[in-house]
């Protein structure tokens, strides 16, 4: 673990957005995430221990003393990230790569744009024998500790996916009003959970990051066996290869993908199903680009 | 039911066992990294799919089954089931010798006698036949034999080519194409050798006598005798002595005596009692069926054994093996590509 993960997704989210987020990330006057404007309360001395990059150079020029922003506490925001961390986050996705990297990098990116902001982010994770919570808090060494615990809990041995324990939890947990991520795979939050997520609305501005998962037939890759995290059974190449099986799983996919989106878009939750680690960055801003509008608009 | 080479068998068999178990211990370091997915639970609640891997899974045992089928009656087949069989040579210990006397007064009865010869020849079991011919002097067509072909060949031929009835073509009553006396010349070339004689009978049998080789060897010999006895020239040997002769190498003597042509019932006194003084048989007809029932005879005088040793006779049968393992080569070779 030569770098950190935080770094690491940093490095992704430049390189994925160098120029079309720009606009996002910079400009201190709108907030990525919700509504607009920084509430900017007062200029201060530069005490040690506070944040360089307060430091409003402009205003230090004129006075010659190190002067900092000042913001009003009462409008830091609060972000939480809900992560399903059971074992089927740990196989792999619709490109491919890990749906586990998926994750990190797109808690990363929630991470990054809060740092960028002064946000401050919670966790919420684990399994019911297990439960992972973080507190709300914005420093380097947190969101890198936060990124660190979903990745070392994402494990094959991990329980498996319970998501409406994980809801349940996130609503118990997080007593203040949260911008709240919650990032599962494509089976995941249940049509069940629609009551849990209702309620999870009512409370906070929820934000759901689906991640596909791989086929399981894997047609064009017949020399690799296919196993499931849950269910480990061999899948014979007859199964694997037949066009009529290709087919209604397709379909079985496609229905239960609908009825998720169909669910969230009733609750008017923002959502977003993305293939993978590839494509998660672009996925994100794509997704909160149009929640923005849809604010803007509101 | 013996395998020849049952070693064969057990050597393929523990190879294909230990092949079986390398691979088994392997079979994990032989597989590529799996695929790991999730949520996949609902694929058993779609029926295609269950459908596919029922058959994959009968293909599967089927596969097997018919691989562990298909080496065994591999190595079954390599091992040579055969039977075996304890046999004595019977056959092949009596030789035949057909004497025949081609002169002029005898042609109607030679050819008779050499086409029912040649009808019988089909029903000879390992006997050695030979035939000799004289008139003045003799000729051995061909010597002892067991090539039936050449056998068969030979007397018809001789049948053909004796049909020939030379005083009448001489005195010009019958005429017969060019190829037909060519024909009739060579068979008879070589039994003119002495000018002037024609029916040397005991100097013909004597030479008869000859043709036996194996002298050493302890088998039945025969000769076929057919003659009318009505010589015309000076025999070195008496028919008595001639008869004799025959009698010391211990050939039974058949004789044949067609019926009287010039001579007076003393030639036929004369052969008979030569004939019977050695234990011979005398059959007495212009009827050639009576050649049948001198061969019933000879057949019946069981050569004694020759001290021939007891053979072990094998005889593989590769026919079952061979379409079993063909078939299961089939049925992989089908599966295999089906189940691709």
């Amino acid at each position: 673990m030569a770098t950190s993960l935080l770094t690491r997704v940093k490095a992704r989210v430049d390189l994925h957005t160098s120029n079309r987020a720009r606009g996002l990330i910079q400009g201190r006057g709108r907030s990525l995430f919700k509504g607009s404007g920084e509430d900017f309360d007062d200029l201060k001395y530069y005490q040690p221990g506070d944040k360089i990059s307060e430091i409003d150079w402009k205003a230090t020029a004129r006075s010659g003393e190190p002067l900092i922003r000042q913001f009003n506490e009462e409008r830091v925001r609060h972000l939480s990230i809900v992560a399903d961390t059971s074992s089927a986050m740990a196989a792999t996705a619709a490109d491919g790569t890990s749906k586990r990297d998926a994750m990190i990098l797109a808690a990363g990116m929630v991470c990054f744009l809060a740092q960028k902001n002064g946000d401050m982010v919670g966790l919420v994770a684990g399994g019911e024998n297990h439960p992972i919570q973080l507190p709300s808090r914005s420093s380097d060494g947190h969101l890198e500790l936060l990124l660190r615990s979903v990745q070392q809990a994402t494990t094959t041995a991990a329980p498996v996916a319970d998501s409406s324990w994980l809801l349940e939890r996130a609503f118990r947990v997080t007593s203040r009003s949260t911008l709240m991520t919650i990032i599962t795979d494509e089976a995941g939050p249940g049509v069940d959970d629609f009551t849990l997520l209702r309620r999870l609305t009512t409370r906070h501005d929820v934000m759901v990051i689906r991640i596909a998962d791989a086929d399981p037939l894997q047609r064009t890759d017949l020399d690799h066996d296919v196993v499931d995290v849950n269910r480990p059974r061999e899948i014979a190449s007859l199964a694997r290869s037949s066009k009529r099986v290709a087919h209604d799983v397709e379909a079985y996919r496609m229905a239960r993908r609908e009825g998720i989106t169909e669910m969230l878009d009733r609750l008017h939750v923002t959502h977003m199903i993305t293939s993978g680690e590839s494509t998660v960055v672009e996925d994100m801003i794509a997704m909160l680009r149009s929640r923005e509008y849809r604010h803007a608009r509101a | 039911m013996v395998m020849t080479f049952w070693w064969v068998t057990a050597l393929l068999l523990l190879a294909a066992l230990a092949v079986w178990a390398i691979t088994f211990w392997n079979r994990r370091a032989m597989r590529k990294a799996p695929v790991l997915v999730a949520n996949s639970q609902y694929l058993d609640r779609i029926p295609s799919f269950v459908r596919a891997q029922r058959a994959a899974k009968v293909v599967r045992v089927l596969q097997v089954g018919i691989a562990v089928f298909g080496v065994i009656a591999g190595s079954v087949l390599s091992g040579r089931i055969a039977t075996e069989r304890i046999e004595t040579p019977d056959f092949a210990s009596r030789d035949i010798v057909l004497c025949l006397d081609v002169s002029g007064s005898m042609y109607e009865y030679d050819t008779e006698i050499l086409s029912t010869f040649a009808e019988m020849v089909d029903s000879f079991e390992g006997e050695r036949v030979a035939l000799t011919i004289f008139n003045s002097t003799s000729r051995t067509v061909f010597p002892l034999t067991n090539d039936y072909d050449l056998i068969k060949r030979e007397l018809e031929a001789g049948a053909e080519a004796i049909d020939f009835d030379e005083f009448g073509y001489r005195l010009g009553t019958r005429n017969y194409p060019d190829e037909k006396v060519r024909k009739y010349v060579d068979f008879v070339e070589g039994t003119r050798g002495i000018p002037d004689e024609a029916s040397v009978v005991p100097d013909g049998l004597a030479s008869c006598g000859q043709v036996f080789d194996q002298a050493e060897t302890d088998r039945s010999r025969s000769i076929i005798f057919a003659t009318d006895n009505e010589v015309n020239g000076e025999p070195i040997f008496t028919l008595q002595e001639a008869t004799d002769a025959v009698a010391a190498r211990e050939i039974d003597l058949y004789t044949f005596y067609p019926g009287a042509y010039e001579c007076g019932p003393g030639c036929f006194e004369e052969l008979k009692t030569a004939t019977e003084d050695q234990d011979g048989e005398l059959y007495e007809s212009s009827d050639p069926e009576a050649i049948p029932s001198i061969i019933n005879e000879i057949q019946k005088t069981q050569a004694q054994s020759m001290g021939a040793e007891p053979t072990v006779v094998r005889t593989d049968h590769p026919g079952v093996g061979f379409v079993l393992t063909f078939l299961s080569l089939i049925g992989i070779l089908v599966l295999g590509w089906r189940a691709r």
